[in-house]
């Protein structure tokens, strides 16, 4: 599942989690370019993107306990403070220093326009926002069986409407790069951010700017809830049908050649 | 005293225990072996209930089979609060019986994938998990709804329902049947408020929750 890593796209920052996703004491379980991630937020309110995975036995750490500082493993009880990764206890040893090299891996991580945002790199400083302007609104995050560039094509023929029935304005949804995606009307602007969890997977974020409407908040909510869902089951099918498709040796389908060279798209665009 | 007719690794005999737990309801368990023993199909207990079917609850003569019937009997019979099955409220008691409807088809297909994955059943397993998956995106969609809408359980109001113990079971044990959570985190912030609840219990395969306060 790693054919869609490479370093272009390693380096980048991704929205994986809202800011929403994380109350006290709860451990999220994400994953960005095939990499699972146990994501957690201590008490003092920072974030943490960790590998999901133990690094005594391997055991998802998503199935862990928010300790507030620390996140504990359900397996052997070994805790890992928040920040480091490092451990700080194990209940078998416990008047010994836990050992240095037994660490979660900790990502770079920031919560920002109420998103938290890593990356796997280790290196590229956080990018501006693209959120970063006017009032926000940030709509439900849908997870899909299907590659974020398939998302990303179907998105450009999705007809944006900001508001709720018998609206006639609806516009065209335009890329911006690989992952993000814009469309303006009337005044209100929707960003479409895509997360790519694996090469068959993404997670849809999207937020409306300077969103002015006269309904209210849970109706423009399952509004936009409403339309994207039902693009996901467009997107699904075909993406079903794309997968059942998937030759054993030599390939000769078009649409999974499209599929493909997307993914090294992908690289270059990004 | 109340008797339950019990198996230790099922999800539906454990909501029985759940909730009367939470209840201070006191009972015994009657053991059937109904892995690898079969003994849920055995003579003495199709006698008890001929659908060959855990769990039976008997009291005071009474016998009841299937889970959500007993729920709603004990909640109606032994919760003191009458916030877990509130008789005189139509609205909550036709969102409950909807969502106790939900939990059977949840039994039908992430209780399905475990027996074919856990208990060797012969049982369509991929069908099974991409049942549960459609039924998991219908409830996580309902619950982050309910979050922005200021409500944290499945029906209307601010305190849990039988209709929470119903559908808890099977989708905390779901990755036993290979059914993974990970795109349904609304799902998976009321699992640790479903564990917070005060008289909370845990079967094998069911872990607590950290304590949020």
């Amino acid at each position: 599942m790693h054919n869609c890593r490479d370093e272009t796209l390693v380096s980048r920052w991704f929205p994986v989690a809202a800011s929403t996703d994380l109350p006290k004491r709860h451990v999220f379980h994400g994953q960005l370019l095939g990499e699972e991630l146990a994501i957690w937020r201590s008490d003092d309110g920072a974030v943490n993107a960790w590998e999901n995975r133990c690094p005594h036995r391997g055991v998802r750490l998503s199935i862990g306990t928010n300790l507030g500082n620390e996140l504990k493993c359900r397996y052997h009880g070994m805790q890992f403070a928040a920040g480091s990764g490092q451990c700080t206890f194990m209940p078998a040893h416990r008047d010994m220093p836990p050992a240095r090299a037994l660490c979660v891996k900790a990502y770079r991580c920031r919560e920002q326009d109420g998103f938290v945002w890593t990356t796997l790199g280790a290196t590229a400083a956080f990018d501006t926002s693209p959120l970063s302007e006017g009032r926000m609104k940030q709509l439900r995050s849908l997870p899909f069986n299907a590659s974020a560039l398939l998302v990303a094509e179907a998105l450009t023929r999705y007809r944006f409407s900001p508001t709720t029935e018998n609206d006639l304005a609806v516009a065209q949804v335009a890329p911006i790069d690989a992952f993000t995606l814009q469309a303006t009307v009337k005044n209100s602007v929707v960003m479409f951010l895509l997360q790519p969890v694996d090469v068959d997977r993404a997670v849809l974020h999207s937020v409306l700017l300077d969103a002015v409407s006269p309904a209210d908040h849970i109706t423009i909510l399952r509004h936009h809830n409403e339309n994207l869902t039902a693009l996901r089951r467009s997107i699904e099918g075909t993406g079903a049908r794309l997968l059942s498709a998937r030759p054993e040796g030599a390939d000769n389908s078009s649409a999974y050649r499209k599929l493909v060279d997307g993914r090294v798209q992908y690289g270059m665009a990004a | 005293m109340i008797t339950l007719y019990d198996y230790e690794l099922s999800g539906n005999c454990y909501k029985l225990r759940l909730l009367m737990n939470i209840l201070s309801v006191a009972y015994q368990s009657e053991d059937v072996d109904f892995y690898p023993g079969r003994q849920h199909k055995s003579d003495w207990f199709l006698k008890i209930n001929p659908l060959g079917q855990l769990p039976v609850l008997v009291d005071d003569g009474l016998v009841l089979r299937d889970a959500q019937a007993i729920l709603v009997y004990l909640a109606s019979r032994y919760d003191t609060s009458g916030k877990w099955y509130p008789r005189d409220k139509p609205t909550l008691l036709g969102q409950i019986a909807m969502w106790l409807a939900f939990a059977d088809s949840i039994t039908a297909t992430a209780s399905a994938a475990r027996l074919q994955i856990a208990m060797f059943f012969d049982i369509d397993g991929d069908k099974a998990r991409s049942g549960a998956h459609a039924l998991f995106r219908v409830l996580d969609e309902h619950l982050w709804f309910g979050e922005q809408e200021g409500r944290d359980w499945l029906c209307n109001g601010d305190h849990p329902t039988i209709a929470d113990i119903a559908c808890f079971p099977y989708v905390a044990l779901s990755e036993d049947g290979g059914i993974s959570r990970q795109d349904y985190p609304a799902i998976r912030r009321w699992l640790d408020r479903v564990k917070r609840i005060r008289g909370f219990i845990v079967m094998s395969g069911i872990f607590p929750a950290a304590v949020a306060a």
